[in-house]
């Protein structure tokens, strides 16, 4: 905020130096939250088209089939209820702790505190857990891969508090989530791209569910996957 | 048609959040608290682009920034005890130890290398009333009609705020410039307070 030498309090109102920039994330929430409020209104929106070819499609079928066409709205309309029901019910939470996951890593870059424990030191970060949590999560340095370690925060994710590593891709935030998972199973990693444009990887090993995300693109994220599931498979 | 046009709202708005990020954080005197503001005024504006002219966007976009920061700002006062502003009040005979020329004019106030932080600090300290106009008018670099508009009020009162507004910057300068020179007050200067931290207080 150096001034220059010479200038006067007019100048330097208008020299942009004490012009306040908007944050970089502040634009990836923004943008999330008219993504938001945009599929909001589609369903509102399509509904004059539809309207529209009721009408014209009855008015086709005049007098005989009206009764016919109702008939076959209605069955049309009972299977569209439940298909829609049985796919609610196929895409249970992990869609809800996507959203989490992605909503918890946005705040806390937003926020002064992305990280509670600052530590390039397996040995500091991993310690700092207990107690907080009741579980011991794997902490692993990925420097050598190119993804060094920068420390550890607490988070709040599917109603329970869940430890975060963070690792750093040169510039990019890259934020790990660990908890246990109750069914166990152990399932290859799953790369997908939320609304907002981060990039999510997950997958599940030794009792752990395990979730990469990070707003540089998706191959950095799978290679960092990747180092972290070899390293801990051993 | 019926389509909401977030591609097209995005081209035209998204370009101007620096714009709408400096406003709400020079009103609000805090970054969180412009997050929280600019977002809200996208969402608003989105909902309300039907209603948007074609007219200069920027304006339009402050325009609501403004408005989402007075209810937020309302809210807060109710819970604290700000002195509240009053035109009348602000005077020339407030700015008696000032009123030789050169202390009135910013443009001929000269500022020394380190004054940076003292200017921000300065304007930070204005009433809010007077900081808007500054930062529209002075950082945005808006016409008079557009900061009339922003902040509704006619453009005469405009002008005489902006003038009055300019007159106490130089005076909160030319006041913190002394302070800085005497030797005494150098000695237990502390580390400056920027706006974001003092405004936390409460």
């Amino acid at each position: 905020m150096a001034t220059k030498p010479g200038s006067t309090l007019g100048e330097k109102l208008r020299d942009g130096s004490l012009y306040e920039h908007a944050p970089r994330p502040l634009r990836a929430q923004v943008l999330a939250r008219l993504n938001e409020l945009a599929d909001e209104h589609k369903p509102a929106s399509d509904e004059p088209r539809k309207r529209r070819f009721k009408r014209h499609w009855l008015g086709g079928w005049t007098f005989v089939g009206v009764g016919i066409g109702s008939g076959v709205m209605g069955a049309t309309l009972c299977a569209a209820v439940l298909t829609s029901l049985f796919w609610a019910q196929l895409r249970p939470q992990p869609d809800g702790i996507e959203q989490e996951i992605v909503a918890s890593h946005v705040r806390a870059l937003i926020s002064a505190r992305a990280i509670d424990v600052i530590s390039t030191d397996q040995h500091t970060v991993k310690p700092w857990f207990n107690g907080r949590i009741d579980y011991a999560p794997p902490v692993i340095d990925t420097q050598a891969q190119g993804f060094p370690l920068v420390g550890g925060r607490l988070d709040y994710v599917g109603h329970r508090p869940v430890a975060v590593m963070i690792y750093r891709y040169l510039k990019h935030p890259l934020d790990l989530y660990v908890f246990p998972e109750k069914a166990g199973k152990e399932t290859a990693a799953v790369t997908t791209e939320s609304s907002d444009g981060y990039s999510i990887v997950r997958w599940n090993q030794n009792g752990m569910t395990f979730w990469a995300i990070s707003d540089a693109s998706a191959v950095y994220v799978q290679r960092f996957a990747e180092a972290i599931r070899q390293d801990a498979a051993h | 048609m019926g389509k909401i046009p977030l591609d097209r709202f995005n081209e035209i708005m998204l370009p101007h959040l620096d714009a709408a990020f400096n406003l709400a954080r020079w009103l609000s005197g805090s970054a969180t608290d412009a997050d929280d503001i600019v977002q809200e005024a996208y969402l608003r504006a989105f909902r309300f682009f039907s209603g948007y002219d074609g007219d200069n966007p920027r304006a339009w976009m402050l325009a609501i920034v403004r408005n989402a920061w007075f209810t937020e700002w309302r809210r807060h006062r109710q819970h604290s005890n700000t002195v509240s502003y009053d035109e009348s009040h602000d005077g020339a005979q407030q700015l008696d130890g000032w009123d030789d020329s050169s202390g009135d004019d910013p443009e001929r106030l000269a500022l020394r290398h380190e004054d940076g932080e003292l200017v921000h600090r300065a304007l930070a300290s204005l009433s809010v009333e007077y900081r808007e106009v500054i930062v529209l008018r002075e950082l945005e670099d808006l016409s008079y009609r557009d900061v009339a508009a922003i902040a509704g009020i006619p453009i005469g009162t405009v002008m005489s705020r902006l003038s009055r507004a300019r007159r106490q910057l130089c005076a909160a300068v030319r006041e913190a410039q002394m302070e800085s020179e005497r030797p005494a007050v150098r000695l237990v200067k502390k580390p400056s307070v920027g706006p974001e931290e003092s405004s936390h207080g409460n």
